[in-house]
């Protein structure tokens, strides 16, 4: 009987960013989503749904005969109201994707806060730049963002699968990377 | 590179399991039972017709959101939270520091009773999780996969890794 190895992700970032689109592209399950219609004018002419407790995906990663890798993907709301959701899920992760609209500029301090707010330098994290704009450049929106030089940040269209794949395969990249002795986490029992 | 080293293992328990597995037989009305990690793991569960992994986040989410909601009223654990629709009810269960005993019943069920064993169940159930977790950490897996992760024709995503 294989070995199973459980990483969660949280993929977190403001609202509108791409967040669900990301986990509901990767999952394997079908995906437990809390949208609801929007009502606020301000939001209603973005999008028509918006996520108001949580997104919950899971794939699974081939690794040996012995071994089996499950990624489970956590998605919060988006909006300010709704950051107590973020603190909630962030229990027991392992890394964090940071999801950020190329188009909306106006968000990108929102995600800075987000992470500002999340104050754990051990658990890797990643910063994805959804719909980046025709010639945008990735170091502007580091910078637009205030984020260290080395942070890791790159884009990807995650409508689109392969980019949607790159991106955990980046994150994945950085955990392999990352010293063993740093990843000491909580062990859980799961069936 | 070290790996994909000391993350969290799978393994059942099989006394939290028939534990599990005992009460839903006996008793009267109940469709489902999940036991979940406050991080949002399945543990044991009797589900049969829906994913116990994705019940046990949104249980893990539910006990996260009723505490921060119950703060409004002072500091303390959340010890049961009660869903009740025309489709049947959902009750969730504060098991010590660390997990959410969620059980599903049909319109039958009588609430009054159901809280009764269950906090039976709880008393017993409590400290095997304890010995588990005791016993989980003394099982961390030290398993060096990254060079071992192999490519899957279907889901190839390119570079070194394969999802």
């Amino acid at each position: 009987m294989p070995t199973y190895v459980t990483i969660k992700i949280l993929v977190a970032g403001p609202f509108s960013a791409g967040k669900t689109t990301l986990i509901s592209s990767l999952s394997e399950v079908p995906v437990v989503l809390t949208e609801v219609a929007t009502q606020h004018t301000s939001e209603a002419t973005v999008k028509s749904h918006t996520t108001v407790a949580m997104d919950f995906g899971s794939l699974t990663l081939h690794a040996d005969d012995d071994t089996v890798v499950r990624l489970v993907l956590f998605g919060t709301p988006g909006q300010e109201r709704f950051r107590f959701m973020l603190d909630v899920l962030d229990e027991g992760v392992d890394a964090t994707i940071i999801v950020v609209d190329g188009t909306s500029s106006e968000r990108w301090l929102e995600a800075s806060e987000m992470i500002a707010g999340l104050r754990r330098p051990h658990i890797p994290l990643i910063v994805v730049v959804n719909r980046r704009r025709w010639g945008q450049s990735i170091d502007d929106v580091r910078v637009s963002m205030g984020l260290l030089p080395e942070q890791q940040i790159f884009a990807a269209n995650l409508v689109d699968l392969d980019e949607a794949r790159e991106t955990i395969a980046t994150v994945l990249d950085v955990l392999l990377e990352m010293d063993e002795t740093a990843l000491l986490l909580e062990p859980s029992v799961c069936s | 590179m070290s790996g994909f080293s000391n993350f969290r293992t799978v393994a059942t328990n099989p006394a939290v399991q028939d534990l599990i597995e005992g009460m839903s037989l006996r008793m009267k009305h109940v469709s489902g039972v999940v036991l979940a990690t406050r991080d949002g793991f399945a543990v044991a569960d009797t589900l049969t017709a829906s994913d116990p992994h994705s019940a046990a986040a949104l249980f893990a989410a539910l006990a996260g959101l009723t505490e921060r909601i119950a703060m409004n009223i002072g500091p303390a654990p959340v010890d049961e939270v009660t869903i009740r629709t025309a489709a049947g009810t959902i009750a969730a269960y504060r098991v010590g520091q660390t997990h959410t005993l969620a059980v599903m019943a049909y319109p039958e069920v009588t609430l009054g009773l159901l809280h009764f064993h269950i906090r039976d169940l709880l008393k017993e159930l409590a400290p095997l999780l304890e010995t588990r977790k005791a016993s989980a950490t003394d099982e961390i897996l030290s398993a060096e996969l990254g060079s071992r992760i192999f490519p899957s024709p279907s889901r190839s995503v390119g570079g070194s890794l394969h999802v």
